[in-house]
């Protein structure tokens, strides 16, 4: 491919490169880049998301070329190339390894140019991260998904992966709901910790484990391997065990005795008010909901079929709640006065009122037909409806599966759902159609309502008219029909579900209404009126319970801000920064079938779970060495151990901030008992990068090993330091029976993925070289 | 240690060691390739084209929006495939290129399966040339032009592997030319059951031992320094409509002959020049060659010369023709074979190209040479079409598969029988002329075997001694018949060279082909200098011209196969007898004399009346007329059936048994070639043909994302060819046993060898560590995973 044009900056000094990095902080993004293959790669064939507009060449800073010992150690200029490493007498004599690392890299014609500085700063190897283009979106760059996890991985990682991004699963949650996090808790046994990560972004997972869509589970990575985790089902598990577990003291739904003196009212107990009241509450604010209806819960107590959501477990979380010192206000609707006293009563109103509102068919004698939301809302109120033999239900969403299947239950012989949309486009979820085929309902797609049938003045039917295409050319709603394709349909009762609305009556000139909905700002939830908060269903329109459950989390955070400067609720963290370190996350690749509801064992299924994450390894030659050697990165800002400078960012390799370079590396004088080995499995004797590299410094004292030093290159994202096998090491003498024992060590911690195992076996064959290699120490010392 | 080789008989400059006559030029960088042809600086108006590149295995394009693109800056023209250029451009295959001949458009060797079209709106794999093609003022507008073009793809369901292709309800790749994948029976290649001598289930029934295996070859790509370039000028006058072409294909003639016929242009409207070619491995019997025809159209319609070049990454796109193969023998306790049957199946990718040739054409040769004495054969192959890269040619067509199994079945029926494969070898294999033991086979491998050591290293599978506490050694090797002697060129027609005699006495050899590394021009030159030593001149005094214009009255010998290093060496042959009368006749014009009694040796006029008389040629010649003197000769190979040479491949290798490393601790190669043309060249291909070989064997492979079909390795960091550090010690060995029937009887041995490399190292792999690996390239997964060390897929 061609090369961009770009700028081409030769420094002088390295604090020219901070400067200009300080300048530029925020505007720009940096990255420290090794010369060779990763510039190449970049520039050529465009790995990166963006091409660099400037590049910034340090080899051009004096000075930094050198390498010396001092009382301390070896001191190695950044720029110091790998050829003058591998030849140096001193290098050679006392710090081997380096030297034989050094020599192992590319070609000569690289190790001529490349740098020690370079080296250790290279990004990961993996040939999807590499592709050019970006064309598999992987987790470093932006993407949720990991191409090279279920993909061809046989160069990858043995020892876990490092969350780089959030999964997709957890990207695509409209609550952001740390799937990934409360799985491995789960698989860890501490269902404790499990809930209290889950109830960071949803304080209503016994009501979303059943009735969320979980498009989570649609973009599960597990699909090709199996099928999704069912992430519900661990939910559903994880909210009963909230409930179980909300008091007492360590109750997890519990507010602090201290109560704050602000008041907040919430207008609404749906998922959003509920959400908006569990965190204000948990922050010690004083929570009062107010609703119209005599129970709490909003849609979940009243438009969600029981079958779907139990209702004794909708008054055991609103009962969770009460207990959390949240007071309920029910029967009372609120309108302008209300509202008007609510301003004056409270310090922050939150308006979650939702869309109960049915939408309306423009076509005569429409005062015929029954509201959805009427007839499930009546259901729940006891007011049960008189279905006749055949009930008809219009729309294709998931309201309108609800009433059919409700209708169903209740005994309607003959249900039908009519809807415009073709099966495929019907918006209901299609396992939700899928069981009201399975109930018996009879579907009609691509079918309109033309003409209501009456006789006496009672509903007998309605006549339906064929629709040809909802959408038009602009995906705006504009069906069309063929007036020549009519069928008529028997109904002794047509229940209308095309779609709900708001209701605002309550809303007074201060508050900006759009289309209906209340206008707000999208971050905060702020509404044009002052202290005024609103959010779920009433400022979106109809949307999942998870989605009012984020807005609600939303509104709680802002309320925060507004009263107290966001002292006591923090916002939902985005993806830690790229500097932190992080830690190595393991998998399971065994395929095995998705746990049902009815036999379910919550920790099996988090074992289902891939826990995505990025499995490029860290190639570095000189990485490992460096680790084993106790050396020290010295750089513009800081002094660290090589064994922190390491870690997995996105499109990094290394705790490197933005404009921070390396500038010297500093090894302490190794004991002269001690005998430093590199190893490096590769395919070809040059150019390679290791498969798997070991960089191990032992000592035989009297026999025994002490203190011995033993990392891995290129079999984990970071270098990888297996101190299991060096505290068995410990005191053992260097044996065929020890080489087997750290041999079974390296393996317990190992996950292989797809077609990688075989760098086990790799892992092993170095280790026990490296052990069985000291045997000749000893025998040296024993003559 | 190798000695240099023996000639057959003493010659003054053919089978010599010496530098090639390009070889100073290209070391110090002054060869002109064809980017440096078609450079800016020579074509100032000069555009750039870029063609849009499927990102999907298997795709069709629904819609397209080139509205962003047009607008950005530097971009010139777009055409798509709904242009009337495109739309009504008829279809075409890799046998436009045909490979040895020039035919025409209804010739084409592979007309059954018209399977490409220049910018359709279908893509048949990920990185397919599909939908648009546009010209830009510079390559990088260009580029990032072809990213603003909006695309609708209709994704269709894809498949990888042939197996796989071959199932029911797999999707269907060019259902205009097979419902099932499975490439129709064609009239070049024959039946699907190619090949059926005797009765083979008697055969097999007769026999007293029978061994069955399977071997699986991969894609291995020919990976070509010189990525495809050409630059197209259409001036577009109307009384001066005109084409010109540069670039570097090997095949100018056909090239001239494609464009003519596919463009509607008569043929001297049509003007093709290429030049040197740095390395071609059979990359242009592909039908990688479309660009072409739309790097023509798009200078047509821009009035202005565009150049269209390969990225190194698209260097990648043409590869061998990948091949699984099942092979049986059955064979008397006396080691007397009865029976072979060969399956294969090959994975032809995404469009048929040479497949067949590969499946076919090369077993069926095999089966009337080394085979002949074999009473009963049968064999079958299926091409099957796939989503991957278009397979092809690579270094020999079909020789290296069919050698991957040969060898292997040979090799497991010695162990059976407890015979030295050698010596089971001799006995079965020769050629239909001749009687077994053969001569040829014979000398290739007892001087192998002699070379290796053999018969010390040689122990039981896996027995051997243990080095360094894991490490393995062991011996084997393959033979198989080489090709591309004189009478197996009856395909290429007529091979034309003209030799101009300077009034001085230099040379001007007139012998167009494209050298593409090969040797072949210094095999020509010093074939011009020993047939015309008589002028006392040597390979100084003549001059070739590396350009090949078809504005010139000469056709282009094809550099589709080595048989260009003494075909034209032949002709040449004959040439100079022509020229010697020509010249001949004009000293005794000149000297007012005879011509009956004239002769002409070491550059002296001699009269035979008169021994112990001469005058330098020259001296006569500035007496005369100064012009110089012309011959030029048609000639098409001599198809007299003489015999076949053979080839073969001896290794020693080391397995680490602890980490599946392979390392190959020596190689010895041997080319029986008739006659050895130019012994440095043909040593630089034994070796740099064990480099190849060897890549094929254990680390060179293309490999593709199961889940998405995008190839993940176009690049030379993880497609691993072998580095100088991963060669052994290798013996080159040339042998002049066998001979044709020309002057000089040579055959090419380019291709052959490669052919038996993986096969000997894949045997040795086996007596080292007992258990046998048939899937190349045989990397240390593999290894492992056959000594039971590991599990899970690979």
């Amino acid at each position: 491919m061609t090369l961009k044009n770009f700028r081409h900056i030769s420094v002088k000094s390295l604090d020219q490169v901070s400067k200009m990095s300080a300048k530029a902080k925020g505007k720009i993004r940096s990255n420290l880049i090794a010369g060779g293959t990763d510039l190449l790669g970049v520039l050529k064939d465009k790995i990166h998301p963006a091409v660099p507009d400037l590049i910034i060449d340090l080899k051009t800073v004096p000075g930094l070329n050198y390498i010396r010992e001092d009382k301390k150690g070896l001191k190695i200029g950044t720029l110091t190339t790998l050829a003058e490493l591998a030849k140096s007498e001193l290098v050679r004599q006392k710090y081997s390894s380096l030297a034989e690392a050094a020599r192992s890299v590319g070609s000569p014609q690289i190790r001529n140019m490349a740098t020690l500085g370079g080296n250790i700063c290279q990004e990961p190897r993996c040939w999807y991260y590499r592709a050019p283009d970006n064309q598999f979106h992987c987790m470093r760059k932006g993407g949720h998904k990991c191409a090279a996890l279920l993909g061809d991985n046989r160069y990858h990682s043995i020892y876990g992966g490092v969350q780089t991004a959030k999964p997709a699963c957890i990207s695509t949650c409209p609550g952001h709901v740390e799937i990934a996090s409360y799985m491995e808790q789960v698989r860890a046994g501490d269902l404790y910790a499990a809930s209290q990560l889950l109830l960071e972004n949803n304080p209503l997972p016994a009501m979303t484990g059943r009735v969320c869509p979980h498009t989570c589970e649609s973009r599960c990575n597990r699909e090709s391997l199996d099928a999704p985790v069912s992430i519900r089902n661990v939910e559903r598990f994880l909210g009963d065990y909230v409930l179980e577990h909300a008091t007492g003291a360590k109750g997890l739904m519990k507010a602090p005795h201290k109560k704050l003196r602000d008041k907040v009212a919430i207008v609404g107990s749906g998922p959003a008010g509920l959400s908006a009241a569990f965190y204000l509450a948990r922050a010690g604010y004083q929570v009062t909901v107010f609703d119209r209806l005599p129970k709490a819960g909003g849609m979940l107590a009243y438009s969600i079929p029981a079958y779907r959501l139990p209702k004794d477990l909708v008054e055991k979380q609103i009962a969770a709640l009460k207990k959390m010192g949240i007071q309920f206000v029910l029967k009372t609707p609120v309108g302008k006065k209300e509202l008007k006293d609510l301003k004056k009563k409270f310090k922050a109103v939150f308006l979650a009122t939702g869309a109960w509102g049915q939408r309306g068919l423009k076509i005569d004698k429409s005062e015929l037909l029954v509201s959805g939301m009427d007839f499930l809302t009546n259901i729940q109120l006891g007011k049960a409806p008189v279905l006749g033999e055949h009930v008809l239900v219009i729309g294709g969403g998931n309201v309108a599966i609800d009433v059919a299947m409700s209708a169903k239950r209740l005994g309607a012989r003959n249900v039908t759902l009519a809807c415009l949309e073709a099966r495929e486009q019907m918006p209901a979820f299609p396992e939700e159609i899928q069981d009201a085929l399975k109930e018996g309902v009879n579907l009609l797609t691509s079918w309109g309502p033309h003409q209501i049938l009456e006789s006496g003045g009672k509903v007998s039917g309605m006549e339906l008219v064929r629709c040809t295409s909802v959408l038009d050319q602009n995906g705006s709603f504009h069906p069309t029909f063929d007036p020549a394709q009519k069928k008529s349909i028997e109904a002794s009762q047509i229940i209308l579900a095309i779609g709900q609305t708001t209701e605002l009556e309550f809303a007074d000139a201060a508050l900006k209404i759009s289309r209906g909905l209340i206008t707000v700002d999208d971050m905060t939830m702020a509404t044009t009126s002052k202290g005024v908060f609103a959010g779920g269903d009433v400022t979106s329109g109809p949307a999942t319970v998870i989605h009012a459950i984020a807005a609600g989390r939303r509104a709680a955070v802002s309320i925060d801000k507004y009263l107290n400067k966001g002292k006591y609720i923090q916002a939902i963290t985005e993806i830690a920064s790229s500097s932190s370190k992080r830690k190595l996350v393991e998998r399971s690749f065994k395929k095995s079938q998705r746990a049902a509801a009815d036999s379910f064992d919550a920790e099996t299924e988090a074992h289902r779970c891939l826990n995505c994450s990025c499995v490029a390894v860290n190639a570095s030659d000189l990485a490992p060495v460096l680790i084993s050697l106790n050396a020290l990165i010295k750089t513009t800002e800081r002094t660290l151990a090589a064994e922190d400078f390491f870690a997995a960012g996105e499109a990094t390799c290394t705790t490197l901030a933005p404009g921070e370079v390396v500038r010297e590396i500093e090894i302490p004088a190794p004991s002269s008992q001690s005998t430093q080995k590199y190893s490096k499995f590769r395919i070809r004797n040059a150019i390679d990068f290791p498969i798997v590299s070991l960089a191990s410094v032992l000592k035989v004292h009297n026999g025994k090993f002490k203190d011995s030093r033993i990392v891995f290159g290129a079999v984990a994202p970071l270098p990888y330091r297996m101190k299991g096998v060096e505290k068995f090491l410990d005191g053992k003498p260097a044996t065929e029976e020890t080489a087997a024992v750290a041999m079974e060590l390296a393996g317990k911690d190992a996950q292989l993925l797809g077609r990688n195992a075989f760098k086990l076996q790799i892992v092993r064959a170095l280790l026990k070289r490296a052990v069985l290699g000291m045997t000749k120490n000893i025998n040296t010392q024993n003559s | 240690m190798k000695k240099p080789y023996e000639p057959r008989k003493p010659r003054k400059y053919i089978g010599g060691y010496r530098p090639r006559i390009d070889g100073y030029e290209k070391a110090s960088g002054q060869v002109k390739y064809v980017d440096d042809l078609t450079l800016k600086s020579r074509y100032p108006d000069m555009l750039y084209a870029k063609v849009l590149r499927s990102p999907h295995a298997h795709a069709r394009i629904k819609s397209m929006d080139i509205s962003k693109a047009e607008k950005h800056p530097g971009v010139h023209t777009i055409l798509t495939y709904k242009d009337p250029e495109f739309a009504s451009l008829k279809p075409t295959s890799a046998g436009w290129t045909d490979g040895v001949d020039t035919v025409s458009y209804e010739r084409m060797m592979w007309r059954h399966f018209k399977d490409r079209r220049v910018l359709g709106e279908k893509a048949c794999w990920a990185t397919d040339e599909v939908g648009a093609v546009l010209a830009a003022e510079t390559e990088e507008a260009a580029e990032e032009a072809l990213k603003l073009i909006e695309v609708q793809w209709e994704v269709l369901p894809f498949v990888l592997d042939p197996l796989e292709a071959m199932k029911p309800g797999a999707p269907v790749i060019h259902p205009e030319i097979t419902a099932n994948n499975v490439l129709p029976k064609d009239a070049v290649g024959g039946s699907d059951v190619f090949v059926n001598k005797g009765n083979v289930e008697q055969g097999f029934s007769d026999s007293d031992v029978i061994v069955e295996g399977t071997s699986v070859h991969h894609n291995a790509t020919q990976a070509s320094l010189d990525n495809w370039c050409c630059l197209v000028d259409w001036k577009v006058d109307p009384k001066d409509e005109k084409v010109t072409v540069i670039s570097n294909s090997y095949e100018t003639d056909q090239s001239r002959m494609h464009i003519s016929q596919m463009l509607a242009l008569p043929l001297h409207k049509v003007r093709v020049i290429s030049s040197y070619v740095g390395g071609q491995f059979g990359r242009g019997d592909t039908g990688d060659q479309p660009f072409f025809l739309f790097t023509a159209i798009l200078s047509k319609r821009t009035g202005r010369p565009v150049k269209f070049k390969h990225t190194r990454r698209e260097s990648f796109h043409d590869s061998r023709q990948p091949a699984i193969y099942f092979g049986k023998i059955g064979a008397r306790k006396d080691g007397t074979i009865t029976s072979m049957y060969f399956k294969s199946v090959g994975n032809s990718g995404a469009y048929a190209d040479h497949t067949m040739f590969a499946l076919k054409f090369a077993p069926t040769e095999i089966s009337e040479v080394a085979l002949a004495h074999i009473p009963n054969i049968k064999m079958e192959s299926y091409g099957v079409y796939t989503n991957k890269l278009p397979a092809c040619m690579m270094r020999g067509v079909g020789n290296s598969q069919f050698n991957l199994i040969f060898g292997h079945v040979v090799d497991m029926l010695a162990e059976k029988l407890g015979m030295d494969p050698i010596e089971l070898a001799l006995k079965n294999f020769g050629h239909e002329w001749g009687s077994v033991p053969d001569k040829s086979l014979t000398a290739v491998l007892r001087k192998g075997a002699e070379q290796l050591g053999w018969e010390q290293k040689r122990h039981k599978p896996g027995e051997g001694p243990v080095f360094e506490g894991s490490k393995r050694r062991g011996v084997g090797f393959s033979f198989h018949p080489a090709w591309h002697a004189e009478w197996q060129e009856e395909r290429r027609g007529l091979i034309q060279v003209g030799i101009t005699v300077n009034p001085d006495c230099t040379v001007m050899l007139e012998a167009p082909t494209v050298e593409t590394g090969t040797g072949s021009n210094t095999c020509n030159v010093l074939g011009c200098a020993e047939a015309l030593s008589f002028l006392g001149i040597g390979p100084e005094q003549i001059s070739w011209s590396s350009v090949v214009d078809t504005e010139t009255s000469l056709k282009d010998c094809v550099q589709t196969d080595s048989a260009v290093a003494y075909l034209q060496s032949e002709v040449i042959a004959h040439a100079a007898d022509e020229i010697k009368k020509s010249l001949i006749e004009k000293a005794a014009q000149i000297l007012k004399m005879n011509a009956a009694d004239l002769d002409i040796q070491q550059g002296q006029v001699v009269n035979r009346k008169t021994p112990g008389q001469s005058t330098p040629l020259k001296d006569v010649f500035f007496k005369g007329d100064l012009a110089p003197v012309v011959v030029k000769v048609g000639k098409t190979p001599n198809t007299e059936r003489t015999g076949v040479p053979y080839i073969a491949n001896f290794a020693e290798v080391e397995v680490d048994t602890d980490t599946g490393h392979t390392q190959v601790l020596k190689l010895v190669v041997l080319n029986d070639c008739g006659t050895v043309m130019f012994a440095s060249g043909a040593e630089g291909q034994q070796i740099g043909g064990q480099v190849m070989g060897l890549g094929e064997a254990l680390t060179e492979e293309i490999i593709y994302d199961e889940a998405t079909g995008l190839p993940l390795n176009f690049n030379w960091i993880d497609y691993k060819i072998p580095t100088m550090a991963d060669m052994p010690d290798i013996d080159p060995i040339l042998l002049e046993i066998w001979k044709g029937a020309g002057e000089y009887g040579a055959c090419g041995i380019g291709e052959g060898t490669v052919t038996c490399t993986p096969r000997a190292v894949l045997n040795a792999i086996y007596n080292a560590i007992g258990v046998r690996i048939n899937d190349i390239p045989i990397k240390p997964e593999k290894v492992l995973q056959a000594l039971g060390k590991t599990r899970g897929q690979l």
